[in-house]
């Protein structure tokens, strides 16, 4: 690793042997500065968001804003919600990265950027807000669309802690 | 993140730059490019997966040239494209992107996640967000990187990474 660079330590992992309906990571340690969620993965049916929620807050308190590319149209949007989408499942892959970053503060909000991508379907950079100083302990990972949906067996989410 | 290797273009440039005999004991590749083609205007970098030149890249790119946005769009490609430096953008720049390809020894098609950017004094840039598939389930244990004509630049380098994920600590339900 080249000086200078902050490293990554894997923290924690999960390959669904079969389909679930949510993923948990909890306990995250603080002795960190930021976090990166790395997932790979596929919708059991139908296509629907994948949502984060931290420290079990449900309330309206997640704001974002997005642009998208679909390969012949361009957008953009923003709004407030009750979790946050770090990317978009359907029946062919998505990978994507969500940086969660000072997570460990409690005196400021949470910021994240998030990029997921689908080679059939779109491009998407989002930046996101957590209106909480709370630090975060944990998050949930969950079908934010809606439906009996589940992430399908294979899909991956993987953990890691990010040195200042 | 470990380190595995950094490849560089020596004096005179170089027709390719390769990273070869990927170690197969990560989880995850990322990439870090900076390249600038010698003597081609061309914008943009080609990368082969496993020497492979058949027609199975796909990818779907969101652009921003500093005044406008856009998307575009390639499938059955026989290469992947990454914006990247001509020779025709202010000297001594060279464009940039980071690539990172999870799972690159798994036995399913390998999906490839690009930010880029083409770096140019002027009011002609371009950022480009890319989301690309390497329709092929062997693992990967080569990547190539070469302009369409001519050489890449002196001092165009690649340096790829591995990362290694972890094990338990989430629930599932």
């Amino acid at each position: 690793m080249p000086a200078g660079v902050s490293a990554y330590t894997a923290l924690a992992n999960v390959t669904l042997g079969s389909s679930a309906a949510s993923v948990t990571f909890s306990s995250i340690s603080q002795a960190y500065r930021d976090l990166v969620l790395v997932s790979t993965g596929t919708a059991t049916s139908n296509s629907w968001q994948v949502s984060m929620r931290f420290n079990s807050d449900s309330g309206s308190n997640y704001t974002d804003v997005y642009m998208l590319g679909t390969g012949s149209s361009a957008l953009s949007a923003s709004g407030t919600f009750s979790a946050i989408d770090i990317s978009f499942f359907r029946s062919s892959v998505t990978s994507g990265a969500t940086n969660i970053f000072d997570y460990s503060a409690t005196n400021k909000h949470k910021t994240l950027l998030t990029r997921y991508d689908n080679a059939s379907d779109a491009t998407v950079a989002r930046a996101s807000r957590w209106a909480n100083t709370a630090a975060i302990t944990s998050f949930v990972l969950f079908n934010g669309s809606g439906g009996s949906e589940q992430f399908a067996a294979g899909t991956t989410f993987a953990l890691y802690g990010v040195s200042a | 993140m470990t380190l595995i290797s950094t490849v560089t273009a020596g004096s005179g440039g170089a027709a390719s730059l390769s990273l070869t005999s990927i170690p197969q004991t990560f989880t995850d590749l990322f990439l870090q490019v900076s390249c600038r083609a010698a003597t081609a205007p061309t914008t943009t970098i080609l990368m082969y997966v496993n020497n492979n030149g058949a027609s199975i890249y796909s990818q779907r790119n969101l652009d921003g040239d500093g005044a406008t946005t856009g998307s575009n769009s390639a499938s059955s490609a026989s290469g992947f494209v990454i914006a990247a430096n001509g020779s025709g953008q202010t000297a001594n720049t060279f464009g940039n992107a980071s690539v990172y390809i999870p799972n690159y020894t798994g036995s399913t098609n390998k999906s490839i996640s690009v930010d880029s950017v083409l770096e140019n004094n002027a009011t002609s840039v371009l950022m480009r967000l890319t989301a690309g598939l390497y329709a092929s389930t062997t693992a990967i244990t080569q990547l190539d990187f070469l302009y369409a004509s001519g050489n890449l630049a002196q001092h165009s380098t690649i340096s790829l990474y591995g990362i290694t994920k972890g094990s338990g600590g989430a629930s599932v339900s």
